[in-house]
């Protein structure tokens, strides 16, 4: 090993050696996200990818101290962090951040992470976001895409894949009428820091949902991670956008959109929307989600600011 | 009863074969047990299985600890694993490499047959798919199983193409064999497989090496101790010339194990999983994908 | 030794003000009847600033179990309470944190598990945590709640034990009675109790991973480790009783308490609300020139196996008071006092009686007719069934349990 290299490790936030499958979208969240938190935090994971894959006796990655306590229970967790950091003095000096995956977030975890965004809680709870159960083996989870193959929702000859389209999570947390909420995506790393930089420095619960693709759940060459994220972005169907008290909606727009098929035909779990007759119908309404999307976050205008970075 | 250990890498398909060697020998009216190692396997990570085969139902229930044989679906994991641990006196190794294995770690000395597994693969397949190569050459030595059954077992997993394509390949492999290959006499290496970087923290619980710590908590960076070099098929080669150290790929490794030092890329090769992400993201195409050779 | 003040106050009242005195640094709650009033007199004694505490309602007993993890491996003392179906929905994180090792105080106030839904008390709920690896103290009244409570801290906090403690009271029967309790001064609590001081706790000062995985070559050394732990909670209960009734002139017993044991020919074991009836019954019963005498199980877990047997002495039999029943086997403090004195150098016959189970009234004829039982199966040299259900309507059952 290099010395140059090996000399930086010590003060490395999150290191080598940890056990993602080659080309994890989620350990590239993980390391933009800690990016902005710096030292001075206390990260809370629910049982998940990051969690497995971080956390082996006695192997950790972790340069930070960080919390494994259950699958559904990670915003609750942080919320007793948070309440024993006021009481010993440390509020304002050590932030606290949820880094969960979708399974622990939109479906097992929502009850907890609903309570803790309710009650106020200065905690940034963000969301590895790779749409389905990949530590149990690629399960569908309720954000899983329409359309897309996994293990508990195979196409088949009766069946087309998940039938429902993704969970709008970010909504829901709008909905409790917290401070920040934003979508990001790995591919813009330099915006998803700036992204967690901005929660941090706003008091109570904030929501972020970060688009981490998994190239064993989806399907995808190892080395492809960040052009399927870039193109997720590009069709519309992952819209970044944040909302805050001071600034409504912004967005990233879309210059240039994709057809989504540009997507999807790159990735296994959408393979079987090409390969038989009829399968147009599902083809376009997938297309019609990021249409409606555009419209939606008004991807398409010009007079809004946008972050290119 | 004849009690083999198969090794290779998450995605690899060791499990795969490991059911289809009981299939095959079900087929030709043996009793027989496969297993995986339990635990979460991660893609590229070393993986076991194991397979019992006996003339009457197979009733233990533990892990193959001193296999018969012993099967290598990766010819890089001798160097990391100790893949003939507990191989009887008598027993035979099987590996899939186009070289002769007497270079790597070996913990004992014992006969290993390289099969060219993944030329084979590539012939018939155009994919490194090495095991029904390696399933035909372990049958054509070992004549636990048919090359029959095998085929067999591979057409009914795989109805159609893919099936007569791992008929095909396990035939090679098996001809391989039966053309006069020979195994070659490896022997015990001075140097052990499998060691750890030292640990030389001051921690005394939760580290490597370090009595268990209570309340099983884990000091931090102690990662460092877990190289994951070995799970790489193709290594990263930075062009020190067009690399302008931009840091795209340092951002976007995902493994943290190439970081810019003085305006150049450079890769620890003890973490790197061989993605490939940051040659797919330079822009000035200064990261080359080498596959590895052991 | 410290004075106290004596008055009139409901069992939940006076398990808020023995909590309030312990100082938590953070109370979860949900609401559940029976501990309700328990955590409605937290609440209002952080709203009136009585009490230096975050106070956060949950949205579960789920999330209020969990909340108290993340508040305990942040370094701080911790506390909630809960019953029945909150106690079960807890249980994931109960696990967790025995093995852990986080101190986190709970008061289970007992009451009967769904289904049928009901609110009698009986110890289905707190025992179902029997295996979980944590310490589960039972108190006969409000006085011992209140005491025990401030027990809790310090055996949970102990760096030897460093386990959650459970200290369950009988939910109605003491949660809701009025009467009279000694409590004590502030400075009196803070002398017997002193600060947390975590031994392992999450700080950028020197970070940890807490919730590990582990796999077949140690997990069984962290459940031994576990296990050690609560054996040693043995002594340390007992020393705390001791060192409590050094300062405050109470004892109710450490791993367990007896009454007119030493000559007794039949000895009545039980946990919990139903103690004092007992001992009022042995009383009586002694005047009639019975010898019976009373073993209370104080600490279910540890449970007390060399004290019990001690305690057993030469008795002919032993009948064990059981509120919680292990479906298709028999009750389950029956099955643990088998099991302890199946070595004792005098094995008694053991009569595992459901008495009490489903909140069925146990009153003085209930005792009498138990020790009659006990006494037959001196005379006949056996017990009739590993089960007795004390107090059955046959007569309402459909004919095919008749």
């Amino acid at each position: 090993m290099d010395e140059s290299i090996i000399s930086k490790y010590d003060e490395m936030l999150f290191t080598p050696g940890h056990r993602a499958c080659p080309g994890c979208g989620a350990s590239i969240a993980v390391r933009a996200i800690l990016e902005a938190t710096g030292p001075d935090v206390i990260v809370v994971s629910p049982t998940g990818c990051v969690e497995t894959f971080t956390a082996q006796y006695p192997y950790s990655p972790w340069g930070v101290p960080w919390l494994h306590v259950l699958f559904e229970n990670a915003a609750a967790v942080a919320s007793g962090v948070e309440a024993a950091l006021k009481k010993r003095g440390l509020a304002d000096k050590v932030k606290v951040i949820v880094i969960g995956g979708d399974g622990g977030t939109h479906d097992i975890g929502l009850g907890a992470l609903s309570g803790m965004m309710e009650r106020g809680h200065n905690v940034t709870y963000i969301c590895y976001d790779n749409e389905a159960y990949m530590n149990t083996g690629v399960q569908r989870s309720s954000a899983t895409p329409m359309g897309a193959s996994t293990m508990t929702s195979p196409a088949g000859t009766l069946a087309w894949g998940k039938e429902q389209p993704k969970k709008n999570l970010p909504a829901i947390a709008l909905a409790h009428g917290i401070p920040y909420v934003a979508t990001a995506s790995i591919a813009f790393p330099k915006d998803l820091t700036r992204k967690v930089k901005q929660a941090l420095a706003i008091k109570g619960p904030k929501y972020i949902e970060v688009h981490s693709p998994c190239p064993i759940g989806w399907g995808f060459d190892a080395a492809q991670t960040i052009e399927i994220a870039r193109l997720a972005v590009q069709t519309g169907l992952v819209p970044l956008y944040e909302v805050s008290e001071d600034q409504p909606l912004q967005v990233r727009k879309l210059p240039k959109r994709v057809p989504v098929v540009e997507y999807l035909r790159l990735q296994r779990r959408f393979r079987h929307l090409f390969e038989a007759e009829g399968r147009q119908a599902y083809l376009n309404l997938i297309q019609a989600i990021a249409d409606e999307n555009v419209i939606r976050y008004k991807l398409g205008e010009q007079n809004s600011e946008i972050d290119q970075n | 009863m004849k009690e083999i250990r198969l090794h290779g890498r998450g995605g690899q398909g060791a499990v795969l074969a490991a059911e289809l060697m009981v299939v095959a020998a079900f087929e030709d009216g043996k009793y027989g047990q496969a297993f995986p190692a339990f635990g979460g396997e991660r893609r590229g990570a070393p993986v076991q299985a194991f397979v019992r085969l006996d003339a009457r139902p197979v009733r233990v229930r533990y892990r193959v600890n001193q296999p018969d044989h012993v099967i290598i679906l990766d010819r890089m994991l001798p160097n990391t694993v100790d893949v003939l641990s507990g191989l009887k006196p008598d027993g035979l190794a099987f590996m899939d490499s186009e070289k002769s294995p007497a270079t790597l770690l070996w913990s004992v000395d014992a006969p290993v047959y390289a099969v060219p597994a993944t030329r084979i693969a590539l012939e018939v397949f155009g994919q490194p798919f090495v095991n029904p190569a390696m399933l035909g050459a372990w049958a054509a030595v070992t004549r636990e199983v048919s090359l029959e059954a095998i085929q067999r077992a591979y057409q009914h997993r795989f109805p159609g193409s893919l099936g007569e394509k791992n008929s095909r390949a396990a035939q090679k492999g098996y001809d391989f064999i039966r053309a006069g290959a020979t195994p070659v006499q490896v022997k015990k290496s001075e140097q052990t497989p499998g060691g750890v970087i030292k640990w030389n923290r001051e921690e005394v619980a939760g580290v490597p090496g370090q009595p268990l710590h209570f309340a099983s908590v884990v000091a931090a960076r102690t990662s460092l101790a877990y190289p994951t070099g070995s799970w790489r098929y193709s290594r990263p080669v930075v062009d020190p010339a067009a690399c302008n150290g931009c840091g795209v790929c340092e951002t976007f490794c995902p493994d943290s194990s190439l970081m810019i030092v003085d305006k150049q890329a450079i890769v620890d090769y003890g973490f790197c999983k061989g993605c490939g992400i940051c040659a797919e993201e330079c822009a000035r195409n200064a990261i080359q994908m080498v596959i590895e050779e052991a | 030794m410290a004075h106290g003040k004596l008055s009139v106050m409901e069992g939940s009242m006076a398990i808020a003000q023995a909590i309030k005195a312990c100082r938590p640094d953070v109370v979860s709650a949900y609401p559940i009847t029976p501990q309700t009033h328990i955590i409605e007199s937290l609440a209002q004694m952080v709203a009136n600033g009585e009490l230096d505490a975050e106070y956060i309602r949950a949205d579960s007993e789920f999330s209020a179990a969990s909340i108290l993890a993340g508040a305990s491996a942040t370094g701080v003392r911790a506390y909630t309470a809960s019953s029945s179906q909150g106690l079960l929905l807890m249980t994931e994180v109960i696990y967790y944190l025995a093995r852990t090792r986080l101190p986190v105080v709970f008061t289970g106030a007992n009451r009967q598990v769904t289904a049928p839904i009901g609110l009698q008390p009986d110890h289905q709920d707190t025992m179902s945590f029997r295996d979980a690896g944590i310490i589960e103290l039972y108190v006969e009244d409000v006085q011992e709640a209140y005491d025990t409570h401030l027990q809790a801290f310090k055996i949970a906090e102990d760096h030897d034990v460093l386990l959650p403690v459970m200290v369950c009271v009988d939910g109605f029967v003491l949660t809701h009675v009025y009467e009279p309790v000694k409590t004590f001064e502030q400075a009196d609590v803070d002398a017997f109790l002193p600060p947390y001081d975590p031994a392992h706790y999450m700080t950028p000062e020197k970070p940890m991973v807490f919730g590990s995985g582990t796999d077949d070559l140690n997990t069984m050394e962290f459940h031994y480790m576990n296990h050690q732990a609560v054996l040693r909670a043995r002594d340390k209960i007992e020393a705390v009783a001791r060192e409590y009734e050094a300062m405050f002139g109470h004892y109710h017993g450490g791993l367990i308490d007896t009454y007119a044991t030493e000559d007794a020919e039949v000895i009545l074991v039980a946990m919990g609300s139903v103690i004092g009836t007992l001992r009022e019954a042995v009383d009586i019963l002694r005047g009639e020139g019975v010898k019976v005498g009373l073993i209370k199980v104080r600490s279910f877990r540890p449970f007390p196996t060399e004290a019990l047997k001690q305690a057993v002495g030469r008795a002919g039999a032993v009948a064990v008071f059981d509120r919680a029943l292990s479906f298709g086997f028999q009750g389950v403090l029956a099955t643990d006092v088998k099991t302890a004195l199946y070595d004792a150098p005098h094995r008694p016959l053991v009569l595992g009686l459901m008495a009490g189970f489903g909140g069925r009234e146990v009153n003085l004829d209930t005792v009498r007719e138990i020790v009659q039982r006990a006494r037959r199966a001196l005379d006949a040299g056996r017990v009739p069934h590993e089960a007795e259900f004390i107090g059955l309507k046959t007569e309402t059952l459909p004919q095919v349990f008749v």
